[in-house]
């Protein structure tokens, strides 16, 4: 493994190990890299532009936001030879973060999210996948409270055969916020043989607490395999009772669960000090 | 005095009362069988001990040890030493089965378990009810067959190690092994002082786990005590005999047999 790091502060980078940016064109170049680990750091950043060409490369995309955060649009490009794992952090922001980002994707995009953020967050992804055999897989993991608003859009659009995409959210919802999660799947005419799966859950833990989904899915091809599930609602109280007949007091038993949509995000982590940062980001945040 | 206490209970669900003055006195190293036809109160006196929210006590009393186990809560009563194998186990995604395991099992104790003791106890239980080690690692009872949750609910009560045994129609879904290690982990708290109530409708279950006290359940009343010789005789003639003979009327379960309609087709019944 081969780490590098970027640091994009104010309207400025100030850090990059591995020159991989490229100033004029404001655009992540990877090209020949083979288990790379990318650290990017958006503190208080002002770029709205930003881009990122993936080519012949095995990536490993590391991105955390702090600070203040101007709306920020991101493309990315991965060829089809190429694979792009991203790991996003949403933790320690002052300002609500805004972020749209187009992924035009003739490879393997995974994307892997973790938002735990006082602030609002507005999310808009948008992937095309381009090329036979390119697959997108998402998981994201949210937490909001206080009054923060969290709008997450994800859309898929399937242009060609045997694509795939899987889309799993879940999201804890407290106090007076408000959580809306879009997931859009169009497949579109002649992308036969393709698969697009969606699961969206929400526990709204207080009644002043809003979470709703919105699961989609738009097919215009025969021939092809499509679900949605999605689930809304309060603390399953079965759930609770069983685990406090083992002896967890509600609380404990509450806390257990509400800690459990934020479980699966391990499966898809492997470096020790990143599984380290994203325990403490829940613990921090949770309990 | 008796472990298990249980005076003139009357148990209510959503304003129909299912127990209508249950008298039950458990003491150690007893093994107590329920028996009855379904849908008479076996499985509501279990979760009314362990307190299910969604049963009502109206009258009555439960005492455990001398405490009255009603002004506990529900794992107040499980630290205190009862467990209650639920007949059907909830899946629980995101809460991994040995993290949940390890976490129960600090609840009893000022000092959280060791790692190595933990580990021990675990591979041991997962060997002896014949489940695979990596079963821990997944999520609680998610995806788990039939007998898989009932073989994990063991591997709970052994961890657990209760002084009072609740096993509410275990042995569906188990093979003759499972089974006597069921058996084998009941005698374990009978060795460590502590007594077990048992509901099955499985004759063999009880060949094995030879129950100290029989009990009937009709209508929400113990309407009969006895020895094995009872679960002998309902296993060759059933419940009828009770009306011949003693007078007792049986209540048939008329809740439908089907896991429930969807919702399209019970609007289509409506307007039948």
């Amino acid at each position: 493994m081969k780490n590098a790091k970027i640091t994009f502060l104010n309207n400025a980078v100030t850090l990059d190990s591995n020159k991989l940016f490229n100033k004029i064109t404001n655009t992540i170049e990877i090209i020949d890299k083979q288990d790379l680990v990318i650290n990017v750091l958006y503190d208080n950043c002002s770029f709205s532009n930003l881009s990122m060409v993936i080519k012949n490369s095995k990536v490993t995309l590391i991105e955390e936001y702090q600070g203040n955060i101007k709306p920020l649009n991101m493309e990315i490009e991965i060829s089809n030879d190429s694979s792009l794992f991203r790991f996003g952090l949403y933790e320690n922001l002052e300002t609500e973060l805004k972020l749209v980002r187009i992924i035009k994707n003739y490879g393997y995009y995974q994307n892997v999210l973790l938002d735990v953020s006082k602030n609002s967050v507005s999310h808009e992804e948008e992937t095309s996948l381009l090329s036979p055999l390119s697959r997108c897989d998402i998981f994201s993991a949210i937490y909001a409270n206080n009054k923060a608003v969290k709008d997450y859009k994800t859309k898929f659009s399937h242009q060609v055969v045997h694509t795939s995409s899987d889309c799993k959210i879940f999201g804890i919802c407290n106090d007076f916020a408000k959580m809306t999660i879009t997931t859009d799947a169009y497949i579109k005419k002649g992308a036969s043989n393709t698969k697009a799966t969606q699961e969206g859950r929400i526990i709204n833990l207080v009644d002043t607490a809003s979470g709703i989904i919105f699961p989609d899915l738009h097919i215009d091809e025969n021939d092809v395999e499509a679900a949605h599930s999605c689930s809304v609602g309060s603390v399953n109280l079965d759930h609770l009772y069983y685990l406090q007949t083992r002896g967890f007091s509600y609380e404990q038993a509450k806390s257990l669960l509400i800690k459990s949509y934020f479980t699966p995000i391990y499966q898809y982590l492997n470096d020790k000090e990143l599984i380290d940062k994203v325990t403490k980001a829940i613990e921090k945040r949770i309990g | 005095m008796s472990l298990l206490s249980i005076k003139n209970l009357h148990v209510e669900v959503e304003g129909k009362e299912i127990l209508k003055g249950i008298d039950l006195e458990i003491n150690a190293h007893e093994i107590h069988a329920l028996l009855g036809p379904n849908g008479n109160g076996k499985s509501t006196l279990l979760s009314a001990i362990m307190g299910q929210p969604k049963y009502k006590i109206s009258q009555g009393s439960i005492t455990y040890k001398g405490k009255d186990v009603l002004k506990m809560s529900v794992d107040e009563r499980a630290k205190a030493g009862l467990f209650l194998a639920l007949q059907y186990p909830p899946e629980i995604p995101g809460v991994i089965n040995s993290e949940f395991l390890k976490a129960a099992i600090n609840t009893r104790l000022e000092k959280p378990v060791s790692l190595y003791r933990f580990i021990k106890e675990l591979e041991d239980a997962t060997k002896e009810v014949d489940l695979p080690l990596d079963i821990v690692h997944r999520s609680l009872n998610d995806g788990f067959s039939g007998g898989e949750k009932k073989r994990n609910e063991i591997i709970q009560m052994k961890l657990l190690k209760p002084e009072l045994a609740m096993l509410d129609e275990i042995d569906s879904g188990l093979d003759v092994d499972a089974l006597k290690a069921v058996v084998s982990s009941i005698q374990d708290v009978i060795n460590r002082d502590g007594s077990a109530l048992v509901v099955s409708h499985y004759a063999r279950f009880y060949q094995l786990l030879e129950p100290s006290h029989v009990h009937i359940i009709i209508d929400g009343k113990i309407v009969m005590n006895g020895d094995a010789s009872l679960i002998q005789r309902i296993d060759k003639e059933g419940f009828d005999w009770l009306k011949v003979e003693n007078n007792i009327d049986i209540k048939k379960d008329n809740r439908p047999s089907s896991i429930g309609l969807c919702g399209i087709k019970e609007k289509v019944n409506e307007k039948r």
